[in-house]
């Protein structure tokens, strides 16, 4: 046995491989079998496409199908007086418009005022007191139409000046029971002659508006009205931002009469709010799931991609721990390979993916929605999983014996 | 053998070098092998299949570490060394010429002969500048830009060649460098590794062709691990007298 100096041979400096020619080596290394490159590349390619076409599809159905929902009325919040014993409404503070007005997410309030019992709709004069087909009177002001989103078929809502005069509006159903199919008609309302304004279209997104005779308020409370004290509020409807739609519930009943807020009884005009909620949860999951699926295959691709590599390529391995790589030059080598060829088909499967969205989209006639973050998080993750399936290849690269690798060339 | 002070010319030095393959029984390829090869020097290492001599090749230029005693490669003992140092004395001081070529078929003739200083750290403009000249050395100056599949056999080896030698390395170790190539492209790379050697690097030829051993200065004969005889015997007049007037290796410590 030899004695010879100290073995750690401190004076050689570790071998080493410049970033961008480990970068260059990556890249010669997928150059060398291009088309099994380009095929996992597609794979990842193909997995991010649909993943982004997913997202964006079900982004831009969901908007549509929210859009849809909203145009329904899911996102109005009708409040009421709660019906006390005697069967009696209680009454809403006068304040109660103003208060609700001021909460913010709420775009507008509409209310409708009560008008006296006795004072109903009829086509004319002539016409008996007890036919009074089960028209609900009314009194609101000009901009209660738009707030409930109601349109009108023939006319117009009255003007600002026509709240103080005898103006009516009629529901689709009203004007046909009262004989009325154009505006400028004169109808018969409690012991007075209207002018008809206007007629709304058919089913409107608040219940009873079809069979309602719509007074202007201030004409109500003066004309109608002896007791100008009271508010006379049947309900107050408003649209509500659908991100705050619950929190916004939560606080109408203590806003409206902070002093008395068990009379105050909050709901919303039909059952879209939940369904609503159903279509939000149900497309996310949908994505997440398939958005798994796809990675998964991806993966796969990727791994089986650099699984072979390995094995075909252990002659250049070999050679390049001959020439003075370190095993660990090796392992960065296929990792670098997994970094470009994922990224690569991370970044093309995006851009192939919106435009899918965007064809898709038009062709329906749906908005386009692709949430930018998708744009970096998409790629992102299929490096992230490109690194991962490329991570027990490059190191079973690294390791095996330069000798071996030598042999097997 | 045992140097307990290193001649300058001293490029490999083995002492007492035992290498075993295997599990339960296992099978000794090397076995106490103990050489010195100056620079200059040309070596056939010749043996029977199995006899050991790719196994001693592979301990020869650090890419094998020996179970037992020393290899000092120009200057540098290998045997404790990690691996990070080990790969950086292959990088440094060891060219290696293989049967098989191992040419990357996606460069060109001084792309893959610049691979040999890619793990050096030299930036790739000095890299190309000098594979050029290597390949000019080994008379290929004209087909910089070819790839391996628009070379012969001969030349594809003789890139090779200069890919082992772009980075003036110490010690040359050629695994059978003739053993795909026709008699006439062989004599030619046997002249090649033979010009080397006389430039002053320290040049080993495993071979298992006896007229290419018989043709070398020097001829270690292994048999079973171990060193069956190791002659010495100038061949070609001409070419020794020309070994003196060589400059000294760079590199050697």
């Amino acid at each position: 046995m030899g004695e010879l100096r100290a073995p750690t041979g401190g004076c050689v400096a570790p071998s080493r491989l410049r970033h961008l020619d480990a970068w260059r080596t990556a890249l010669s290394g997928i150059r060398s079998r291009s088309t099994r490159s380009l095929l996992s590349s597609l794979g990842i390619a193909v997995s991010i496409a649909a993943l982004t076409a997913i997202l964006g599809l079900s982004a831009s159905n969901q908007a549509d199908v929210l859009a849809d929902l909203d145009a329904q009325g899911a996102n109005l919040v009708v409040v009421t007086p709660v019906a006390g014993v005697d069967g009696e409404a209680a009454e809403l503070p006068s304040s109660a418009p103003a208060m609700i007005s001021r909460m913010p997410a709420v775009e507008s309030v509409a209310v409708l005022r009560s008008v006296p019992r006795e004072v109903h709709a009829y086509r004319n004069d002539l016409v008996p007191a007890g036919e009074s087909n089960g028209l609900t009177v009314a009194a609101v002001d000009p901009g209660y139409f738009d707030a409930v989103g109601a349109e009108f078929g023939q006319g117009e809502s009255f003007s600002e000046g026509g709240r103080a005069l005898p103006e009516v509006v009629l529901g689709y159903e009203a004007a046909r029971l009262l004989g009325v199919d154009q505006a400028n008609q004169r109808i018969w309302v409690g012991s007075e002659w209207y002018a008809v304004s206007g007629i709304l279209d058919p089913r409107p997104r608040v219940a009873g508006l079809d069979t309602s005779v719509l007074l202007g308020d201030v004409w109500a409370e003066q004309r109608l009205w002896s007791d100008h004290d009271a508010s006379h509020i049947i309900s107050m409807t408003m649209r509500v931002g659908a991100e705050s739609l619950d929190t916004v519930r939560r606080m109408l009943a203590p806003t409206v009469d902070p002093s008395n807020p068990r009379t105050v009884s909050v709901s919303n005009p039909s059952a879209l709010v939940s369904t609503r909620a159903i279509v939000d949860d149900s497309m996310s999951v949908l994505v997440a799931g398939l958005a798994a699926v796809a990675l998964l295959v991806g993966a796969i691709g990727i791994a089986n991609t650099m699984v072979v590599a390995v094995l075909e390529r252990r002659g250049e391995i070999g050679l390049r721990r001959a020439l003075g790589a370190r095993a660990n030059h090796i392992a960065r080598q296929f990792l670098l390979e997994c970094i470009v060829l994922s990224g690569v088909g991370g970044l093309a499967g995006w851009a192939a993916g919106a435009v899918v969205v965007g064809v898709a989209t038009t062709v329906s006639g749906q908005a386009f929605v692709l949430p930018l973050y998708s744009a970096g998080l998409f790629p992102a993750v299929a490096v992230i999983v490109g690194v991962l399936a490329g991570l027990q290849p490059a190191t079973r690269a690294a390791r095996v014996p330069p000798t071996t690798a030598l042999k097997a060339g | 053998m045992n140097g307990e002070s290193i001649e300058a010319e001293t490029v490999l030095e083995l002492a007492g070098v035992s290498r075993s393959f295997g599990g339960a029984v296992p099978v000794r390829a090397v076995d106490n092998v103990s050489l010195t090869v100056r620079a200059g020097e040309i070596v056939a290492l010749v043996g029977s299949s199995g006899s050991g001599k790719s196994t001693l090749l592979a301990l020869m230029g650090a890419l094998d570490v020996a179970d037992h005693g020393a290899v000092r490669i120009a200057g540098h003992d290998v045997s404790g060394m990690t691996d990070a140092h080990r790969s950086a004395v292959r990088a440094r001081f060891v060219g290696f010429v293989f049967q098989q070529f191992f040419l990357l078929p996606t460069l060109s003739a001084v792309e893959n002969v610049a691979l040999g200083l890619l793990y050096t750290g030299t930036d790739a403009r000095t890299r190309r500048s000098r594979a050029a000249l290597a390949l000019e050395r080994v008379g290929l100056g004209a087909r910089l830009a070819h790839r391996p599949s628009q070379l012969s056999g001969g030349e594809q080896q003789r890139v090779a060649v200069a890919r082992s030698l772009v980075g003036e390395p110490s010690l040359v170790l050629a695994d059978e460098p003739t053993g795909a190539l026709d008699s006439v492209s062989g004599a030619r790379v046997m002249r090649l590794l033979r010009s080397v050697a006389g430039a002053g690097t320290a040049v080993v030829v495993v071979t298992h062709d006896r007229e290419i051993a018989e043709a070398l200065d020097r001829r270690i004969v292994l048999s079973d691990g171990r060193i069956l005889s190791d002659e010495t015997r100038r061949v070609d007049a001409a070419h020794a007298a020309g070994v003196g007037c060589l400059p000294e290796p760079e590199g050697s410590v």
